[in-house]
């Protein structure tokens, strides 16, 4: 039933489609981010929904799509592309070639997808409509955490959400960081939106949204995820004007918040803490020095799933309190093929220094367009134009969580933050475009009017 | 349960904001306020017809 509901929404955004061919690009970022053959068992797995979504966006675009001439091709797509040129040359090159292969499946899509997005969005109506659609698709899977959340079904890889896949968005740590992105853009769309008006139905929905997203590093017991939250907090805090106070009320709502949480969620984030005690600390620590290590052996990088060849050993220590004394128990631990645990050394062991250097290009230069963006249309009141600096700051504090998030998972090629870079794009080449249109104002008001010059008196 | 519900739930959201997101004409052009050569104005917002070119008398 659930697969043929989600087959008939498929098929009806693909017949809305013929008539505004835009709303492909939407249904591409839906099955992106949702990946709705995961969710089918039977009639979803036969059909190439990501393909077909694929196909649309790009013969909707160079055959239907009447902007395309607005379209821009910016400084960061051309990172996005030499990124994708030199990830497939690692992956010719690749130590394990079949694990690589497989996951150069989805990046090169990703990849292109990021760097297309923002080409197709050429209006306002446009930035909205993919912002919409993007929250839209992760509050599936959020909504749905969160509510399962509140039911008690919860724990470190135990809460399981519309799928019983744990890859892509459906990873714990993945969800939680992603989750917390959501939140900011959220509210950007309850307060400046358009497509819904901005009554009370959308206020409550997006208050019910903020809940289930916060819940969900509760819900998923993941470490990134409270990370994440706490990173949100502090940009919170920081855009109020009375920080002091905020931030007091802030950290009482969480000691108060703290006897409600369950218990699998307390003793795992104690391990943020005593992390030497905890294995899965332990071993991102000797992963991420085997993977430096490796990356000047290997400067180029070792290609897509580089890390199926390390292994290494180390030590967990844990002290146990007794009445007089401290007991302190050291355990040797053997480990192998242990994943990165961190995007930024998924980049440095996979794609070597060069690849480390685009990825960190790419979201430096996000953060720092985004940063122009905010500042120059800041103050702005005029209902045309008041919604481009807050989006620009929900933007940037998306990418910031995410940033700080990706330290601790493997996450450098996930499709939402490639949508969430796309979109950054989009939105800084419409601002560019809205500032060349204000320069060309400026130099029609300057010019000295052509005529017939006037008599002398 | 759950399940059905949240999906339920989004994807009306999304079928009902597709619908009205086809039915939007600035869909593919902005409005004219936008597309209009203004003057810049870092405070004030910009004004129809402020960068008119005024011909000497």
């Amino acid at each position: 039933m659930t697969e043929i509901f989600l087959l008939a929404f498929f098929s009806a955004i693909l017949v809305l489609g013929l008539r505004r061919p835009f709303l492909w690009v939407l249904l591409y970022l839906y099955v992106d981010i949702v990946s709705p053959n995961k969710v089918g068992t039977q009639i979803l797995t036969h059909i190439p929904m990501s393909l077909i979504a694929f196909g649309a966006v790009f013969a909707g675009w160079i055959l239907f799509d009447t902007t395309k001439k607005q379209a821009r091709f910016g400084v960061r797509q051309g990172l996005m592309i030499a990124l994708l040129g030199y990830c497939l040359m690692t992956t010719i090159t690749a130590d394990f070639a079949d694990t690589a292969w497989e996951k150069w499946a989805w990046v090169w899509k990703t990849l292109i997808f990021a760097a297309f997005l923002p080409m197709t969005i050429t209006t306002r109506v446009r930035l909205e409509s993919a912002v919409l659609f993007y929250i839209l698709a992760l509050g599936t899977i959020v909504i749905n955490g969160g509510v399962k959340t509140v039911f008690g079904g919860g724990g470190y890889d135990t809460l399981r959400l519309l799928v019983d896949n744990n890859s892509g968005l459906y990873e714990s740590s993945t969800i939680a960081c992603a989750a917390i992105t959501a939140i900011p853009l959220m509210w950007w769309l309850a307060s400046y939106g358009t497509v819904f008006p901005r009554n009370w139905q959308t206020k409550v929905f997006a208050i019910g949204y903020t809940f289930a997203a916060a819940l969900i590093p509760i819900g998923t017991s993941a470490r990134t995820g409270l990370v994440c939250l706490a990173v949100f907090a502090g940009l919170l805090i920081l855009q109020m004007k009375n920080r002091l106070a905020y931030g007091f009320l802030l950290g009482t709502a969480l000691v108060i918040s703290v006897p409600f949480l369950p218990a699998s969620f307390t003793e795992r984030m104690e391990t943020i803490v005593n992390f030497q005690s905890d294995e899965s600390a332990s071993s991102r620590v000797a992963v991420w020095k085997w993977t430096v290590d490796y990356a000047v052996d290997n400067p180029k990088g070792g290609g897509f799933t580089a890390y199926r060849s390390n292994s290494f050993s180390y030590k967990t220590r844990t002290v146990n309190e007794g009445s007089s004394s401290e007991v302190i128990t050291e355990q040797k631990v053997v480990d192998e093929a242990r994943a990165y645990h961190s995007s930024y050394f998924e980049m440095l062991g996979e794609q070597g220094w060069i690849g480390l250097g685009l990825f960190l290009a790419l979201h430096i230069l996000g953060l720092s367009q985004m940063q122009k963006v905010k500042r120059r249309w800041k103050g702005k009141e005029a209902e045309h134009e008041c919604w481009v600096s807050p989006l620009a700051l929900a933007l940037q504090q998306a990418h910031l969580i995410y940033l700080v998030g990706a330290t601790f998972v493997g996450i450098a090629f996930q499709p939402f933050i490639m949508i969430v870079m796309g979109l950054q794009i989009a939105l800084w080449s419409y601002t560019k475009r809205l500032d060349s249109k204000a320069k060309e104002g400026d130099r029609i008001t300057r010019r000295p009017a052509r005529g017939p010059v006037p008599a002398m008196p | 349960m759950v399940n059905i519900l949240t999906i339920a739930l989004t994807h009306a959201i999304m079928l009902l904001a597709a619908w009205r997101i086809m039915l939007r004409d600035d869909l593919e052009r902005d409005p004219e306020i936008l597309l209009e050569p203004v003057k810049d104005s870092p405070q004030k917002p910009a004004r129809k017809g402020r960068s008119r070119v005024r011909p000497r008398a």
